[in-house]
């Protein structure tokens, strides 16, 4: 059944029921067809539900009013057309883009002081400081929080731990 | 209203705005396109409200139609993603599997085959016709969109790809696969030779 097996191809028969096979193509199914039993009634199957499907839609369109649908499909053009132009005439006019650009420029402004970010934190000052024979003190300020700082002269520290400590 | 105007003067006509051109646009077009819908849905309302969706979007959008392809191929992608999108938003609903097909089909003329037949017969047929529209209505959305612009609209495999912008072997492969489940749903169904 070499030949015959070749040609029992369901994407080949398909090729020929849709008429896209070359005419030698053709030629040879046509011969197979006339040995196989499957392959023909695979063929006409498909040549009858096309058919169905035809003969379903056409009496699906008999019980159409197509001028109704027409005129319903121009109505729903022309609402549709008018919303538009409507709404373009409107979007458009000077008496809503002028006060929309005001405001756009009034909220720019005001939200960009808004959530402008704070400045950057200042450089410490320094308050007061003391400078003594043993000890100095420093009293600096950032604008987070305030510090006192002390400290010994080594100097005067020197050989004198003892007296360093009771200060 | 006569409807002289070739592709392109109806095309320039539309990007002007105006009106009869859309009237034009919608006699020449929605047989054919309520037809690919109802085929997509097998639902009337919901293909009447999906052709008037398409012609509204064609007419807002008809700016970003080049030209590269034929008016039809581009609103007949229009009417597939929106059949596609109709079916997204019934899932949603769950109701589209739960309708009874016969609420649509009960024209008999619909569905017989020929005259003459025994009530046996007639009656196999519209059993016959019910399982191929509920195999159909089963087929995932890609594989049913390429059969129904096939077997409906009898699209060349190339006009399909430029419509669903496919490849030409996707298109074979799909129509291949969609054929298959079909003729496994109708097994039954099916008569011998």
């Amino acid at each position: 059944m070499g030949d015959d097996q070749e040609h029992c191809n369901q994407e080949m028969l398909n090729r020929y029921v849709d008429r896209e096979t070359s005419p030698e193509q053709m030629q040879r199914i046509e011969l197979h067809l006339q040995r196989c039993p499957g392959c023909r009634q695979y063929v006409k199957l498909h040549g009858e539900l096309a058919q169905r499907l035809q003969r379903e839609v056409s009496a699906s369109k008999q019980r159409v009013d197509f001028d109704e649908l027409e005129q319903r499909i121009v109505s729903a053009a022309r609402r549709r057309s008018d919303r538009w132009g409507h709404l373009r005439e409107v979007l458009f006019s000077w008496k809503l883009v002028l006060p929309v650009a005001a405001t756009a420029a009034l909220a720019l402004f005001f939200f960009t002081s808004l959530f402008q970010s704070p400045p950057p934190p200042g450089p410490s000052a320094i308050i007061n400081s003391f400078t003594g024979r043993v000890s100095s003190v420093m009293i600096l300020e950032t604008p987070q929080s305030h510090h006192t700082v002390i400290w010994y002269s080594e100097e005067a520290t020197e050989g004198n731990g003892a007296d360093s400590k009771k200060l | 209203m006569s409807d002289p105007l070739d592709e392109s003067q109806l095309v320039n006509r539309l990007r002007d705005g105006e009106e009869a051109a859309f009237v034009m646009l919608v006699r020449r077009f929605q047989a054919r396109l309520y037809g690919l819908a109802y085929a997509m849905t097998l639902d009337r309302e919901e293909s009447r409200d999906i052709v008037q969706e398409v012609f509204l979007k064609a007419y807002r959008n008809i700016n970003t139609f080049k030209g590269e392809s034929k008016l039809s191929t581009w609103l007949h992608r229009i009417t597939v993603n929106q059949c596609l999108n109709w079916k997204r938003r019934w899932f949603q609903r769950r109701r589209w599997y739960q309708r009874p097909l016969a609420e649509e089909s009960e024209d008999p003329s619909a569905v017989t085959l020929s005259d003459g037949n025994t009530p046996e017969t007639r009656l196999r047929e519209e059993q016959l016709q019910q399982h191929y529209m509920e195999a159909l209505q089963a087929l995932p959305d890609k594989a049913r969109a390429v059969y129904v612009l096939k077997e409906l609209e009898g699209m060349s495999y190339d006009e399909i790809a430029v419509t669903l912008r496919l490849n030409r072997g996707t298109v074979s492969s799909r129509l291949h696969y969609a054929r298959k489940r079909l003729q496994s749903a109708l097994r039954d169904y099916q008569h011998g030779d």
